[in-house]
């Protein structure tokens, strides 16, 4: 209730009982401003600390996890020395990538051989083989005459592990001893993968002791009714 | 004359003054202070909680990782050993030699003058097309003798070896004796492979340029094989 002056005339009364109001709601508003302020700033820093709190427990908790992980990692194989877990983990994988890839790519020079003596014609002798990493198999010899060559060209496209296969080089060699025309021919080779009859051995890859207990060498596929191999090997070329 | 007034006004107006001026210096002290670094802290928080979320999860799924790693090596500790048997992840050589001896002598072909090549991955552009990637390469280049059978049981053991090698050139130099059944001698080269990996022993600058025998006492190896 405010006080009045009763010296003070009527209006004279009203202004000031409106300053005094008016200071009053100033007041109160000047005052409820500063104390919603102070409210917010609260509620700020309530929100960092339980924020902060929430940011410190997943460092605790990486920080556990961490100390877990360093405990596995210290895992030890006899392949993998000084190497942790986790690069052991890769390691195997990687090689495991890499021996499917080289399992599907593997040389069968057994396979190769057997064949290529049943396909051979009694003019041709061989001198060397060799497979190259595009997955070609070369071979060089010699021959009796270029259409010996050509005939077994033509004999190697029906190799079961060949894809096809061609004359690289024929030449005369008119100076050596033995046949005359020399020759390299070149088959393209199936993968492993694709051979249908996949010569790979009974289990994934042997024994410990290097050699798998696959089927005796006696098993392989008996070179029959060659027109030139002699007991079923390939007619080599020597001095 | 004008009438004095009886009380004077300014004093509730300088009072109206001083609370809003208060308030305002209050309101901004308050925004300056502590709003505003405030709320720079909970937009830090903001930035840095999800990441710290990421990074627990990482964490937690590394561990997993390698939990289930722990007890794939403990449960196919036989799988383990047959694929580092196949691409060990160092050269290896005197056991790849102790591998051609041990066929060689089976299978009575005569292997000698073993001569180890390691390759890496540093070999010509097309061997690197062909090689899986990060398989290195070691080749090994021996005489033979012996006769076609003998030949083509040791390959034929070789090829299915434990240690994967592939044949890579068979050259014929001379046959020698009569009939059916004459001795073969020529030499034959071996591509073997391994895997360097992270972390794992790296094969010396020395080791791959190829010298003879330089890796493992590789040429100390004795001549394999009975002989024809």
């Amino acid at each position: 209730m405010p006080l009045i002056n009763i010296n003070l005339l009527r209006r004279e009364q009203s202004t000031v009982s409106r300053l005094t109001q008016a200071t009053t709601i100033v007041g109160v508003v000047a005052g409820s401003v500063v104390v919603l302020l102070l409210l917010v700033v609260v509620f700020l820093y309530t929100t960092i600390a339980i924020r902060s709190g929430q940011k410190d427990g997943l460092v605790q908790e990486q920080t556990e996890l961490a100390k877990k992980a360093d405990a596995i990692s210290e895992y030890e194989q006899t392949f993998y020395p000084e190497l942790t877990l986790g690069q052991q983990a890769a390691a195997y994988q990687q090689q495991v990538e890499g021996v499917k890839e080289l399992v599907d790519n593997h040389k069968y020079f057994t396979l190769y051989l057997t064949e290529i003596a049943v396909n051979t014609p009694t003019s041709v002798v061989y001198q060397s083989f060799g497979s190259d990493s595009t997955n070609r198999l070369i071979v060089t010899g010699s021959a009796s005459t270029y259409g010996d060559v050509s005939k077994l060209a033509k004999q190697f496209e029906g190799l079961s592990f060949a894809k096809g296969a061609s004359i690289q080089d024929a030449r005369l060699n008119r100076g050596g001893g033995g046949k005359p025309v020399q020759f390299t021919l070149v088959i393209e080779l199936k993968s492993a993968a694709e051979l249908d009859r996949l010569p790979g051995p009974d289990r994934p890859f042997g024994s410990s002791t290097g050699a798998s207990p696959g089927p005796e060498p006696t098993a392989l596929p008996a070179p029959t009714g060659s027109p030139g191999a002699s007991a079923g090997s390939l007619p080599l070329e020597g001095e | 004359m004008a009438r004095r007034p009886i009380i004077s006004l300014s004093g509730k107006y300088n009072t109206i003054a001083a609370v809003v001026g208060v308030a305002l210096l209050l309101g901004i002290l308050i925004l300056a202070f502590l709003v505003r670094p405030a709320w720079a802290r909970l937009q830090e928080l903001g930035r840095e909680i999800p990441v710290e979320q990421q990074k627990r999860d990482l964490a937690k799924q590394d561990l997993e990782n390698l939990g289930s790693a722990k007890t794939f090596f403990d449960e196919r500790a036989d799988d383990v050993e047959t694929v580092n048997a196949a691409l060990p992840i160092e050269p290896q050589v005197p056991s790849i030699l102790l591998i051609l001896e041990e066929l060689a002598v089976d299978s009575g072909v005569q292997l000698d003058g073993f001569t180890p090549q390691q390759l890496g991955a540093q070999g010509g552009l097309t061997e690197q097309q062909a090689r899986p990637t990060g398989v290195d390469t070691l080749e090994i280049t021996a005489n033979f003798s012996g006769r076609y059978p003998q030949l083509i049981n040791f390959l034929y053991s070789l090829e299915r070896s434990l240690r994967i090698v592939d044949v890579k050139v068979i050259n014929v130099n001379a046959v020698r004796g009569g009939g059916n059944d004459p001795v073969i001698t020529g030499n034959i080269s071996f591509t073997a492979y391994y895997k360097t990996v992270e972390g794992g022993p790296q094969p010396s600058e020395t080791a791959q340029t190829g010298q003879d025998g330089q890796d493992g006492g590789a040429n100390a190896a004795p001549p394999a094989g009975g002989g024809p």
